[in-house]
């Protein structure tokens, strides 16, 4: 059984191939992240703060702004708060931007990366609205949060009245559903075009339902890569930042400050299209391996 | 009242929601690399025995249900209530019959049982996994007639009926399996 290094090996190999540029960005930031489910973990020294990184996106964003082209990084990311079968508090992500290229075809990008690194096997895709109906019946865009609350409580979702009434805790929690469940058993997945309500950092189409230009990658339910289509006006950008912030004030979360130089990258950009995708590699090599639970991984393994 | 937070979630841990109690049974993380993180949860009514999966918002509180596991000796019972005692203390507690449930089919009297309370009160009561019962009224027994797998029902002294070989005479103690509720073999006493 070979570990993150190997793979690491031909990850580079293949990308070498595709013209594709490693790059190094730093672990330890200035800035936390914005994003209200991840936390960093933060260190302290003489009175200053300092934070892991939880992913390299915004270094690199900064990089394929100035015209750098197609990069990569391969990646140790920090997650504090998540233990469990399918988490590790470190771990690493190989994170690429494509310059030109829309989420479709680096969803054919992703695939031919995972079989040139030796995870086999056909991949289905479906969009995300394909897969709420076949389990709920109903249409997740513009869906009625009475709807999603009535599936989420026959579901066993117990929590608080407000957040009952919560889209984003609804979203959140019928997602978890969704992958976890529906998604097993059946292989390597891509689901695509996901609402609105569940963008993150992806661009919006323009016509009605909006859809948010990202895709996620599964085997068997276990989550293997996120990628957008990426936000590249820096207004929209920082409105994502911002109702990020109210969201973290409504769950009693630290505001987090602007992230200026993302921004400032953005405003000062040239680029027409841009995509991007992380890929966890520890999980990658959970589905080789045939591993349950990834804290049984040889992390010493070559 | 004490609470505990789903980071602390182990198999084992007995909740108290929607005001009954519960025993974790099974505990997942589970969270979407941009989404929230939940604790999914399979936990047994200790009321009615009933599992349920239920899932929860990762680092909130919950409730903790007071329930402890005691061993207790089966006295009486006077029909309503079933009467154990505590060995240690000599304390005796009445259990209603809800609690008892299956039980009372192997109870005849000083049987070590495991009682489960809750706030102090039975909520259910398991059984030795082994009882030993007398066999009250079966039909006459066949010398001999040890064909592999025949059966005939039996009537034991705490009134339930069990499939024993045809061997068995009336009179005679039993070993008898209550979780399965299988006759074992006989017993000389």
């Amino acid at each position: 059984m070979y570990g993150v290094p190997a793979l690491s090996a031909s990850v580079r190999e293949y990308f070498a191939e595709q013209k594709v540029k490693e790059v190094k960005t730093p672990c330890l930031l200035e800035l936390p992240t914005a994003e209200p489910n991840v936390s960093n973990f933060s260190l302290v020294h003489k009175g200053y703060k300092r934070y892991l990184r939880t992913s390299p996106e915004s270094a690199l964003k900064q990089i394929v702004c100035r015209d750098a082209g197609d990069i990569f990084e391969l990646a140790t990311v920090f997650r504090a708060d998540e233990v469990g079968k399918c988490h590790l508090q470190e771990f690493t992500m190989v994170e690429w931007y494509r310059v030109g290229m829309g989420y479709k075809r680096l969803m054919k990008d992703v695939s031919e990366l995972l079989h040139y690194i030796g995870l086999s096997g056909a991949i289905t895709s479906l969009t995300y609205d394909e897969l709420f109906r076949g389990e709920f019946g109903f249409s997740c865009h513009n869906s009625p949060t009475s709807r999603l609350k009535a599936v989420a409580l026959d579901l066993g979702f117990t929590v608080s009245e407000t957040d009952l009434n919560d889209r984003d805790v609804l979203f959140d929690f019928l997602d978890s559903h969704l992958t976890s469940s529906s998604l097993s058993g059946r292989g390597l997945t891509f689901v695509f075009d996901y609402p609105s309500e569940l963008r993150c950092y992806s661009e919006l189409t323009t016509g009605s339902p909006t859809i948010a230009k990202r895709f996620e990658l599964f085997a068997d339910g276990l989550e293997l890569a996120n990628g957008y289509q990426e936000i590249l006006s820096a207004k929209e950008q920082r409105d994502c930042f911002i109702s990020e912030n109210k969201l973290r004030a409504k769950r009693g979360l630290s505001i987090v400050p602007l992230d200026n130089n993302w921004l400032c990258s953005l405003a000062n950009a040239n680029l027409k299209k841009l995509s991007g995708v992380a890929l966890g590699l520890e999980r990658v090599l959970m589905k080789i391996g045939g591993i349950k639970d990834i804290r049984q991984l040889d992390r010493g393994a070559i | 009242m004490a609470t505990i937070n789903t980071n602390q979630f182990k198999p084992g841990v007995k909740l108290l929601l929607d005001g009954d109690p519960y025993n974790i049974l099974q505990n997942e993380f589970v969270k979407p690399g941009k989404g929230q993180a939940f604790n999914r949860v399979k936990i047994r009514n200790l009321k009615n025995g009933r599992v349920v999966e239920k899932t929860m918002k990762s680092g909130e509180s919950v409730e903790l249900a007071d329930v402890v596991d005691i061993e207790m000796i089966y006295l009486y019972s006077d029909g309503k209530g079933w009467v154990f005692m505590n060995e240690n203390d000599y304390e005796q507690i009445i259990a209603p019959i809800e609690a008892v449930g299956d039980a009372k089919m192997w109870l005849k009297g000083q049987e070590k049982c495991e009682i489960t309370l809750w706030n102090g009160m039975a909520i259910s009561i398991s059984p030795p996994n082994f009882v030993h019962l007398t066999v009250t009224k079966t039909d006459p027994g066949l010398k001999g007639d040890t064909a592999a797998g025949a059966t005939k029902p039996a009537e034991l002294e705490t009134g339930t009926s069990v499939k024993v070989p045809l061997f068995v005479e009336e009179g005679e103690l039993l070993r008898i399996d209550t979780r399965s509720g299988e006759y074992v073999s006989r017993v000389k006493e």
